[in-house]
């Protein structure tokens, strides 16, 4: 991304011309310690531009105005390359749907265990009603056998998928919270500038650490706030505690979203389950996975219209 | 003749009816939930002895049903019951108070057995099983 600035109200009057209208009236801080405040423009124009080579290039372009309390004082415009974010978001769908095929498959495995204890219990039930000397005691016997035979082959199964994310798990020391979730704000501090949402980071200690791996850490937290982003409008606030409560590591992640229904709050670990239009379902089923493999917790609390704070759970040591 | 109540908090159904029978002819008075409401309700108005609780339900954490309910009722016995044999899961249980930990499919008289172990009436008559 490039960005360019007009430092004569001219030039950018010029340039923006007509489009006054996009822009909204309403303006936030550019940073909380400068006095200068950001107008959005409420739009993207995509310019194609074709190079030397036969290709074309598409940009996405964003006029912001810059003002301070004497009117304005510059202009931002701001050129996102249409197709590397196409391929980012390709990758990460991509990324997620591979992830997500093989926790799909353990917790199909995992949703057996439940029918075949109903069988094995009642087949128990019936073996214990035969006489010694009734052949169907023997039957029953065999039936019981037969199912433990498929229980052996799904642990397996399990236990392969669980060896490869052990593997992963056993590498890890300590990661440290604090670090991040500041890499977690840096990763988002564009598209919070953008929809003019302000956050408060709080670590009641500096020295939090988690054992899961970084990586994991990492994709949890943005699968939360990148939900909680799209759910707040401008002038909303999100926040992210940390703190230590018992032997667990806790991270509060609270927004001033749109919040969740009731009657949908028991179904957003679910996998496929979206209220987003493009979504695919499965962020927060992979977050809750993730969360679980390494001995943690997560919950999540809402109220329509006020937002919604999401807990999670780590163990101080393994 | 008294018989010791037992509550199975489980959303399968016939998981939850298969205990309820095993339990049954073993002497247990047992009694069913499938959520959070409905084991409230139980524990508030049977007070059982002994529950067993899956740690997978549809709107609560199996252990946080279990630290509720201990402090509604301090001396419930608590077995937990699951589908996966998560070593840290299980750690976590133990240490907030599961007598034990059952991983599913498993031989539901061993769980009978364990349950009149820890039975506080002798009157569930230790020949029945």
């Amino acid at each position: 991304m490039a960005n360019g600035r007009w430092q004569s109200e001219e030039e950018g009057e010029k340039m923006i011309g007509d489009y006054h209208k996009y822009f909204t009236k309403s303006s936030y801080p550019l940073k909380q310690d400068l006095p200068l405040y950001v107008r959005e423009g409420g739009h993207k124009v995509v310019i194609q531009y074709q190079g030397q080579q036969e290709k074309v290039f598409e940009y996405n372009v964003n006029f912001s105005i810059i003002e301070d309390d004497q009117g304005h004082v510059g202009y931002l415009v701001s050129f996102e390359d249409v197709e590397n974010l196409k391929e980012a978001e390709m990758n990460k769908m991509q990324l997620e749907s591979l992830v997500a095929e093989k926790e799909i498959a353990a917790s199909y495995a995992h949703e057996l265990k439940n029918p075949l204890f109903s069988i094995r219990g009642f087949l128990q039930i019936i073996k214990q009603s035969f006489s010694d000397d009734d052949k169907r005691k023997e039957y029953a016997e065999i039936a019981i056998n037969e199912l433990d035979r498929m229980n052996n082959l799904l642990n397996d199964y399990l236990s392969r998928f669980r060896a490869q994310s052990e593997y992963v798990n056993k590498r890890q020391i300590g990661v440290s919270v604090k670090n991040v979730v500041e890499e977690l704000i840096t990763f988002f501090r564009h598209s919070l500038e953008l929809k003019g949402i302000s956050y408060e980071i709080e670590f009641v200690e500096n020295d939090l650490v988690v054992f899961i791996g970084k990586e994991q850490l990492m994709q949890v937290l943005i699968n939360i706030v990148q939900n909680s982003i799209e759910a707040m409008d401008k002038g909303a606030r999100l926040s992210i505690k940390a703190f230590r409560e018992d032997s667990w590591v806790c991270i509060e992640i609270k927004d001033e979203g749109v919040g969740i229904k009731k009657s949908d709050l028991d179904k957003i670990f679910n996998p496929f389950f979206s209220t987003k239009e493009s979504g695919t379902g499965l962020g927060l089923y992979i977050t809750k996975r993730i969360v679980e493999n390494n001995g943690g917790s997560i919950s999540v609390k809402s109220e329509e219209g006020k937002g919604t704070t999401t807990y999670l759970k780590f163990p101080r040591q393994i | 003749m008294i018989k010791n109540k037992v509550l199975i908090v489980d959303d399968q159904h016939w998981v939850k009816l298969m205990l309820k029978e095993a339990l049954a002819t073993s002497g247990f008075e047992a009694y069913m939930a499938s959520n959070f409401m409905e084991a409230m309700e139980i524990v508030k108005t049977q007070q059982p002895e002994i529950v067993i609780i899956d740690v997978n339900l549809p709107d609560v954490d199996g252990l946080e049903l279990m630290s509720i309910l201990k402090r509604i009722k301090p001396d419930i016995k608590a077995i937990l019951i699951s589908g996966s044999s998560n070593a840290a899961i299980t750690q976590r249980a133990i240490t907030e108070g599961a007598l034990k930990y059952f991983v599913k499919p498993f031989d539901i008289f061993d769980l009978v057995a364990y349950l009149i172990e820890i039975s506080s009436i002798d009157a569930v008559s230790k020949g029945e099983v």
